[in-house]
């Protein structure tokens, strides 16, 4: 027990004389982020943190911009602490010039203090990106970020189970999708036409396909509606598949239920953004040439409106001393041919209208059958309302429909975080209004 | 404040026997203290040098915080402002239903979970001091792997085997007539209880077991001659003997309970529904700090630290009293 006490103090004394050369390392390394100003001459260093793949797209603007050097550093994904690492170093002075910002983290990320406004540097560049992630990068006129990845919202189904059930198409319209979960589950109630709705993001992207906003603007002050007519809709439309059992209980892609469940045949489709291919193709690589991809139902027979979930955007830090550069490299991650093409290779799909149109996506998909997947991609992320508006408290907002979806119906967690966001945004001192 | 993957390291447990500590070196030349106590010093230093920067000073810092706010103007509050608060961040902190809530909450699992545990350690403990065990290392070893295993790696495990459709037990209690759900809402205080059980038993018997080890032969010696074996002598002898030792495991135990987090936590990451977000106090400051309410954070940071001090200190002080009247 002894001798244990005390290799394991050693240990320690050794691990924390580790973390302090490090951190002082790391201290001096950063140093030389912010040497250079805009428009002196010499090399200019950037730092760039996220959690995408960005590694080798930064490798390729380094070798092509040798006085811009921008270095990358992947830290955890933004909700699992990297905003927060994001904002302690810019408290700290030691932050990056650049950071992966998600569309719907931004404006907290504004409250924190920690996002440029990049409007007099990006706005000339902004129509080379679909109109949706233009309005999720910016607030108002104000441009916060260069957007780079988007996820147009599409259903997933299985072409196998639909011909076992004779299901002949996938449901156009919600009123056919439900349809549908009656007619599968009639059949063998142990089987479900999709999965549920539970959380409080997946709110969110269904409430933007109806048009409506949870939040608005005016002036110096805020609106929440959380609580509105498109939402209570989305609401009480998936609580009565819920209650009814026409279902599954659990998630989609990556969830390992869902994989579970897959491989058994319980389960029919699912609806998610495009990146969600990514999650099949790497769980449930048996399946191959199984599932297909169509639009997302729709409320009105072919009124034309999708919806999206995730992406981000990448956005210039404060503090940084050389905007006008990392403006130009964020440019270059979103929109130059080979950096778009490296990555889709990593599962992005691009904010870029002309990366879009990368053979690499129109062409025929071998997971889904040789459909060409990136036409149904593309066409949702063309019909997506650009009427949404991202709040200041993301992470209350989701912390609380999962906490009040666990415990009641969705349309009584509606009612709950409608009042819960308006007091945690007074809270934090800003002006707001209840609507 | 503390790092919530922090949680639960407490420092290693003191086996000396109080005899020891009590044999200072009396009658030593006055001349050569003065060197010693700077020798002292100097083999203090690097520790009081890291526990006043990592632990004291962030503490501090804490506290300061918590008694000012952060004034905002505009949209997003780009022009801030800090102001003293006074106590203001306290009222919210208790007016907060959540927070309280995962206050009580965690402290009726604690009055639970605590006792079946540190009971657990201390049957194991006694069996495996008894006369007739077998195996000793190997069990002590078994007993003990849970706590090795990293804190996430082994909720990520138990996430696996509480969900409904994965969990390999759901199906053949179903076989029973037993539908449960480990995860439905009402079960998840048990399931999360079951976990720190399964991760903590074996620390704990550790502590009792090393404690057992130092109960002079003598006495043990005079307890068989009384003819005082097996049940009987763990009772009266050996239980009372390693008090210090339980005393100890009750007060690590307590301020684990208070700073619970990464049971839950990897639940809730799991996006596993029923599981609250703000199960436990220190989840509550994770979101308060992640909307920029590092105020309240911090207010409920000291809330929290203060209701362990008083629970862990409170223990402590009613067992001296009790062992001093005894």
């Amino acid at each position: 027990m002894d001798s244990t006490t005390i290799r394991s103090r050693r240990l320690l004394a050794l691990a924390t004389a580790a973390v302090m050369a490090f951190g002082v390392g790391a201290c001096s390394s950063d140093k030389n982020d912010s040497a250079g100003e805009s428009g002196q001459s010499g090399p200019v260093n950037m730092e760039f943190w996220g959690w995408a793949g960005y590694e080798e797209i930064v490798d390729q603007w380094n070798a092509a911009h040798p006085d811009i050097k921008v270095t990358f550093k992947k830290i955890p994904s933004g909700p699992k602490g990297g905003y927060a690492q994001i904002t302690n170093a810019l408290t700290a002075g030691e932050g990056p010039c650049l950071a992966q910002i998600e569309y719907q983290s931004i404006p907290s990320m504004l409250v924190k203090n920690t996002v440029m406004d990049i409007t007099q540097y990006a706005s000339a560049d902004m129509d080379k990106y679909v109109p949706s992630a233009v309005s999720s990068s910016s607030v108002g006129d104000k441009v916060y970020g260069v957007p780079v990845d988007v996820g147009p919202m599409v259903l997933f189904y299985r072409k196998d189970l639909f011909a076992k059930y004779d299901i002949t198409k996938p449901p156009a319209t919600w009123a056919e999708y439900k349809a549908d979960a009656e007619k599968v589950t009639a059949a063998d109630p142990s089987v479900k036409f999709g999965t549920i709705l539970g959380d409080g993001a997946g709110l969110a992207s269904f409430t933007l396909q109806t048009g409506q906003s949870w939040y608005s603007t005016q002036g110096d002050s805020w609106t929440v509606s959380i609580d509105n007519p498109g939402t209570r809709k989305v609401a009480s439309y998936w609580q009565d598949l819920k209650d009814q059992g026409l279902v599954a209980k659990h998630g989609s892609a990556w969830d390992p239920q869902f994989n579970k469940a897959s491989e058994a045949g319980k389960v029919l489709t699912f609806i998610s953004p495009a990146w969600a291919a990514g999650g099949l193709k790497s769980d449930l690589q048996n399946l191959s040439g199984k599932w297909r991809v169509a639009p997302m139902p729709t409320w009105e027979a072919g009124d034309n409106k999708s919806a999206s979930g995730g992406g981000s955007a990448t956005s210039v830090m404060t503090g940084c001393k050389t905007p006008k550069e990392a403006v130009q490299f964020a440019d270059f991650l979103s929109s130059d041919p080979q950096a778009v093409k490296t990555g889709i290779e990593t599962g992005l799909y691009p904010a870029s209208k002309a990366g879009q149109d990368d053979p690499s996506l129109t062409g025929g998909d071998p997971y889904f059958g040789g459909q060409k997947v990136g036409e149904v991609y593309k066409a949702s992320a063309a019909q997506v309302p650009s009427t949404w508006t991202n709040g200041p408290t993301f992470q209350q907002v989701e912390t609380d429909f999962t906490a009040a979806i666990g415990k009641g119906t969705l349309p009584d967690a509606v009612t709950k975080v409608q009042a819960s966001t308006v007091a945690a945004i007074k809270k934090l001192g800003l002006s707001v209004n209840n609507g | 404040m503390s790092s919530p993957s922090s949680t639960r390291t407490a420092s290693p447990p003191r086996s000396e026997p109080a005899a020891t500590r009590r044999a200072s070196p009396a009658g030593r030349p006055r001349r050569a203290g003065r060197r010693s106590a700077l020798t002292a010093s100097g083999f203090l230093a690097p520790f009081a040098v890291l526990f006043l920067t990592m632990m004291v000073a962030p503490i501090c810092y804490a506290i300061y915080q918590s008694f000012f706010t952060v004034r905002r103007a505009g949209l997003f509050g780009g022009a801030q402002s800090t102001e003293f608060a006074g106590l203001s961040n306290y009222a919210d902190a208790f007016s907060d239903h959540d927070f309280v809530a995962s206050i009580v909450r965690v402290a009726l699992l604690g009055c639970v979970q605590v006792p079946v545990m540190l009971g657990l350690a201390l049957l194991l403990a006694l069996l495996l001091d008894s006369r007739s065990a077998r195996l000793r290392k190997s069990f002590r070893l078994t007993f003990f792997l849970p706590y090795a295993l990293p804190g996430a790696i082994a909720a990520l495990m138990w996430s696996f085997l509480l969900v409904k459709d994965l969990s390999p037990f759901t199906g053949p209690l179903s076989h029973f007539g037993i539908d449960t759900d480990f995860l439905s809402p009402s079960w998840v205080p048990v399931s999360i209880g079951n976990m720190i059980t399964w991760g903590w038993t074996g620390y704990n018997m550790l502590i009792i077991y090393s404690a057992l080890q130092t109960i002079p032969a003598e006495v043990m010696e005079a307890a068989a001659l009384d003819g005082c074996t097996g049940w009987r002598l763990a009772w009266a002898v050996k239980i009372p003997l390693v008090r210090p030792a339980l005393v100890l495991t009750t007060v690590f135990s307590i301020i684990g309970t208070a700073q619970m987090y990464t049971e839950p936590a990897v639940l809730v990451g799991a996006r596993i529904p029923g599981v609250d977000p703000k199960f436990s106090p220190i989840m509550n400051t994770t979101v308060a700090m992640d909307v920029g309410g590092q105020n309240l954070a911090a207010a409920q940071s000291v809330v929290l630290a203060l209701i362990t001090l008083v629970l862990s200190f409170g223990f402590l002080k009613y067992n001296q009293r009790k062992g001093a009247m005894a």
